[in-house]
């Protein structure tokens, strides 16, 4: 499969066919057993941990299921958290700037805990562009939201996407969000399959 | 960056409270090790100096022949205080009466410790052509105004009452006499070759004494002698010793336990930080980056729990000052030490025991982002108790400076751990033939233990060795307490007397029955020297420590008694104890030092004669009980050829002093020791030690709770998981508060029971092998402990779970989410 600079793809699949694996595999958390995978022109094969995590640091971001924010930092804290990470300077400004951008300017002190889970979501947004990734990996991103909020973050999500022009890999049950990516793809038994429009409409 | 990092989550986390446990076990073990180690240092201290006043100095070289000038030079390069002194055996005369004495010719720096005690008060000088008596010379020369000592005429100035370094003379035979030391030539007593012991006392600072040691005792001959404070003759060393010895076991002890406190907050700390470290690793953390990060972290969270433990050391150490006995408050213990210790015992344990957590830790992979069960299985399991009994063991090394009490209490902790984790483990899974039904409480809490079996065995040995480690404490707190207040009654001997003639042994007997004093039988006393074992002659132990080869004997002269009867306070161990003519008695102690068994032939060298006799029993002895005591009984027979004196102690309450006078009156000749100071001495340390005692139960209390507040905390997670589910599926919070509860009380009990049959044994152990104290089991304690047991860890189980029981089924899916 190719993904190209600035396209979004959905990855769609019943439970346990291998969807997760293959986000762990392409966005370098992984490491492939046989076959090559390679990211904005490099090779990911045979990249120790130490290169796929420098590799993940300029160019990867990630949204998950489950948020997965630190929770004893405040939501300004952690969307500070990959900036930091990757030595950006004035890593606090931005952070406001994004969580302003998400609609939480209003919360940069709370807690995760203290937040809904459509916020908390918007502040896992927030901290995925903050470090101006080329790709973005979503994993059910709106798994864990109601309805209302599932649109909500999804917009966000779509907005924010094409605004920086970031590549999105996005792995999902849902067929609704899948339909927002240019291009969907299912996972079946391991093997990957292109849908044309009109099989997803059947689907 | 790591550092801004690092101090974020460590300032958001600590006002969080997630930090409380790991930070509190921390502080405990560093306030107890600086508070024990403070206490202990200033018993150490005291006891010292008080010591110390009975050898005069701190440190004494006897020599028979002038000690090299180059040593004494040494002595005061390192500032150490020198009095000099001679002792030797001389005849006195006044007119036609004659006295063997003791004579010690001192200098004016003489005594470096304590003072000598004049019946004519303080503040006296020895003059030149003076000489101080003891006051029975008195009464043997009919008290003269001056004596000859050979070509000196001496005056009678001043009556010694007590020198501080008599206790040495305790039962010598001639009254002892003090003259100045540049007197001695114009007696003309002294000559080449006279029997004289030259004796060098020192005095000083702990550092220079130590320098001095290690420098002037390699120097000394097989005849010159090395006396410390220890090597002294005090009756106050065996009951100090052993109240050290349980000081310093039950500190080690508990520094285990809030090491385990310590291990297990780390594990739940670094746990915790899973998700943590595979989100920043996801996002591109380096490995540098996240290791300098969850470093710099626990190097807070150190520096808290160290800085925390030093001050709550220090209000310890003022809170106690106050309650200790005058004399041994007074004394200031160098406080380096317990600081130093306390900080290192911080950082060790911290390091040491969240060493592998952290390794596990630092080694998540980042797909556990994806994966949520993913851990690390790099490492080998049992990496965390090596280095954890590593960590242990060094701690113990540093607090007790004694390799063989450390490995005594590691190797028991492992004992005791192998041994629980399979008991815990049989007995949960006993449990397993019980169905799962979700309408009995009972039905249910089974199960649960069963589920859990593993974590739960685990969970076992948190809870049974923190209640070992509390029975343990708590019993042998009571024995020894118990055993002193045995030894030390109010009515306890206070005066000895020694030094009776044969014929004033009667009279004696009627004096005290006249004045109704009570006191103990009257022993004669026979100053003998154990010359051979079997046919071998014995060596002193300076002789085998220079590397002499031969038998070990005793170096000095023993007191040697007859007698028909078993004396009180003593139990025969071996044999029987109705020695004839040509057997003897022996004390266990010393009979286990020399290798000394039941029919061996011993030799004695008594007024020049070889006398041989058999070993008929093996005896123990309570030294503590300040009674005439004796290593060597035999029987009428075999010392009726000797020369004897007798002696006796008795107990005289402060209001019939006026006894004593009479006493002294009547039987001028009669030696009278009074003890009563060094009595009150001895019952100021008892009582501080059972102050330290008590100190460590609590330390011990407080680390226990730690643990099993931690050991709850630990199975938190799986136990919400299933709450939910149960929730979900219809059970009442009634049923699951009880199926809770029991499941704890359950545990509990069974922690109750392993915990009681450890605690006897180790006890056993412990009673048998290092206090020598007599071993009783405590019924009581196998229904109280389980029954205590399942009632603490239930209601700590209960009141862990009470957020979660309270939630409902909505709540605890979305936790679990």
């Amino acid at each position: 499969m190719d993904v190209k600079h600035g396209e979004s793809v959905a990855i769609l699949g019943p439970s346990g066919s291998g969807k997760s694996t293959l986000l762990g595999l392409l966005a370098a958390l992984d490491s492939p057993s046989e076959g090559e995978i390679s990211l904005d022109g490099v090779s990911l094969v045979g990249l120790d941990e130490e290169q796929k995590a420098a590799l993940r640091k300029q160019k990867i971001s990630f949204i998950f299921q489950s948020f997965m924010l630190v929770d004893t930092l405040t939501a300004l804290e952690n969307v500070m958290l990959p900036a930091e990470l990757a030595g950006i300077k004035d890593a606090r400004a931005k952070a406001e700037q994004m969580l302003n951008r998400v609609g939480l300017a209003h919360r940069l002190g709370h807690l995760p805990k203290q937040l809904s889970g459509g916020e908390q979501q918007r502040v896992a947004i927030a901290r995925a562009f903050i470090a101006e990734p080329k790709v973005l990996f979503a994993d059910e991103p709106t798994g864990n939201l109601d309805k209302h909020n599932a649109d909500r973050v999804a917009d966000m999500l779509f907005t924010m996407n094409r605004e920086s022009a970031t590549t999105l890999v996005l792995v999902t049950h849902d067929l609704q969000l899948a339909k927002r990516c240019q291009r969907q793809l299912e996972m079946a038994d391991g093997q990957l399959f292109e849908l044309a429009p009109q099989e997803q409409e059947v689907s | 960056m790591e550092w801004q990092l690092a101090w974020r989550l460590f300032n958001r986390e600590l006002k969080q409270g997630q930090l409380l446990l790991i930070i509190l076990a921390l502080t405990l073990a560093v306030l107890s090790v600086t508070g024990l180690a403070r206490v202990s240092e200033r018993l150490q201290v005291a006891i010292n100096g008080q010591a110390a006043k009975f050898i005069a100095a701190d440190r004494i070289i006897n020599s028979p022949q002038p000690l090299d000038e180059k040593i004494l030079t040494q002595s005061e390069q390192l500032g150490l205080q020198l009095s000099r002194s001679l002792q030797f055996n001389s005849m006195v005369y006044a007119g036609e009466a004659f006295q063997l004495v003791t004579v010690r010719a001192v200098d004016e720096h003489y005594p470096l410790k304590g003072k000598v005690e004049l019946a004519a008060g303080e503040g006296q000088i020895l003059q030149h052509g003076q000489l101080w008596y003891e006051t029975r010379l008195a009464g043997l020369l009919n008290s003269p105004q001056q004596v000859e000592l050979g070509n000196s005429r001496l005056t009678m100035a001043a009556e010694i009452l007590r020198l501080p370094d008599g206790g040495f003379n305790l039962f010598a035979s001639s009254p002892v006499v003090m003259m100045r030391l540049d007197d001695v030539p114009a007696t003309g007593v002294v000559q080449p070759g006279s029997r004289v012991t030259y004796l060098y006392q020192f005095a000083g600072d702990a550092n220079a004494l130590t320098a001095f040691e290690e420098y002037a005792k390699p120097l000394l001959s097989n005849s010159q002698r090395w006396v410390d404070v220890q090597s002294g003759d005090s009756p106050i060393a065996s009951a100090v010793n052993r109240a050290e010895r349980f000081l310093l076991l039950a500190s080690l002890l508990g520094i285990a336990l809030a090491c385990a406190a310590i291990g297990i907050a780390a594990q739940r700390y670094c746990q915790r930080h899973y998700d943590v470290v595979a989100m920043l690793k996801t996002f591109g953390a380096s490995a540098k980056q996240i290791r300098s990060l969850f470093g710099m972290h626990l190097l807070l969270v150190t520096c808290v729990g160290v800085v925390l433990g030093l001050f709550g050391g220090f209000l310890l150490d003022m809170a106690i000052t106050p309650a200790l006995p005058a004399e041994i408050a007074a004394y200031e213990a160098p406080l380096w030490r317990p600081v130093l210790l306390g900080i290192a015992t911080g950082f060790i344990s911290a390091l040491m025991f969240s060493a592998f957590p952290l390794m596990k830790l630092l080694a998540i992979p980042p797909l556990r982002v994806l994966q949520r069960d993913l851990e690390t299985s790099k490492f080998a399991n049992w990496l965390h108790p090596l280095l954890s009994l590593a960590a242990m063991a060094l701690l113990g090394w540093m607090y007790s400076r004694s390799l063989t009490l450390t490995l005594t209490v590691v190797a028991s902790v492992v004992l005791l751990g192998l041994l629980l984790v399979l008991m815990g483990y049989l007995l949960i899974r006993l449990g397993r033939s019980v169905g799962m039904k979700t309408t009995s409480p009972v039905s249910l809490a089974l199960a649960g233990l069963r589920r859990r079996a593993r974590q739960n065995s685990i969970q076992l040995v948190g809870f049974s060795s923190a209640l070992v480690l509390l029975l343990t404490i708590l019993a042998l707190r009571q024995d020894l307490l118990n055993e002193w207040q045995k030894q030390l009654p109010e009515d306890a001997p206070n005066y000895f007397l020694v030094n009776i003639a044969p014929e004033e042994v009667e009279p004696l007997q009627a004096f005290m029955d006249s004045h109704q004093i009570v006191a103990t039988d009257i022993y004669p006393v026979i100053r003998g020297r154990l010359s051979a074992i079997n046919d071998e002659e014995v060596i002193t132990r300076e002789q085998q420590e220079q590397g002499e080869r031969g038998r070990l004997g005793i170096s000095r002269e023993l007191n040697l008694t007859w007698r028909d009867t078993l004396p009180p306070n003593n139990d025969i161990l071996e044999g029987h104890f109705n020695q004839s003519a040509d057997e003897v008695s022996v004390e266990s102690g010393v009979a286990e030092r020399l290798g000394i068994s039941l029919g061996d032939k011993l030799t004695f060298i008594i007024d020049n004669q070889a006398v041989d006799v058999k070993v008929a029993s093996i005896r123990s002895v309570q030294w503590e009980t300040l009674q005439p005591n004796f290593f060597m009984i035999f029987s009428k027979e075999a010392l009726a050829p000797f020369m004897f004196t007798s002696m006796a102690s008795f107990h005289l309450a402060d209001e019939q002093k006026h006894v004593v006078l009479a006493l002294i009156k009547q039987f001028p000749t009669v030696s009278i020791i009074d003890i009563g100071a060094m009595m009150e001495q001895l019952r100021g340390i008892v009582s501080q030690v059972s102050l330290a005692l008590t100190l460590v139960l609590v330390m011990v209390i407080l680390a226990s709770a730690l643990v099993m507040i931690a050991q709850t905390e630990a199975g938190m997670a799986s136990r919400q998981k299933e709450l939910a589910v149960l929730r979900t599926f219809g059970a009442s919070g009634g049923l699951l508060r009880w199926a809770t509860t029991l499941e704890f009380a359950i545990l509990g009990g069974v922690a109750g029971v392993l915990a009681v049959t450890v605690a006897e044994f180790a006890l056993w152990i412990l009673k048998t092998q290092i206090f020598e104290l007599q071993v009783s089991a405590h019924y009581l304690w196998w229904w109280l402990a389980p029954l205590s047991g399942a009632i603490l860890v239930a209601l700590l189980g209960l009141w862990r779970c009470a957020g979660l029981l309270r939630k409902s089924c909505g709540d605890l899916l979305k936790l679990e989410a």
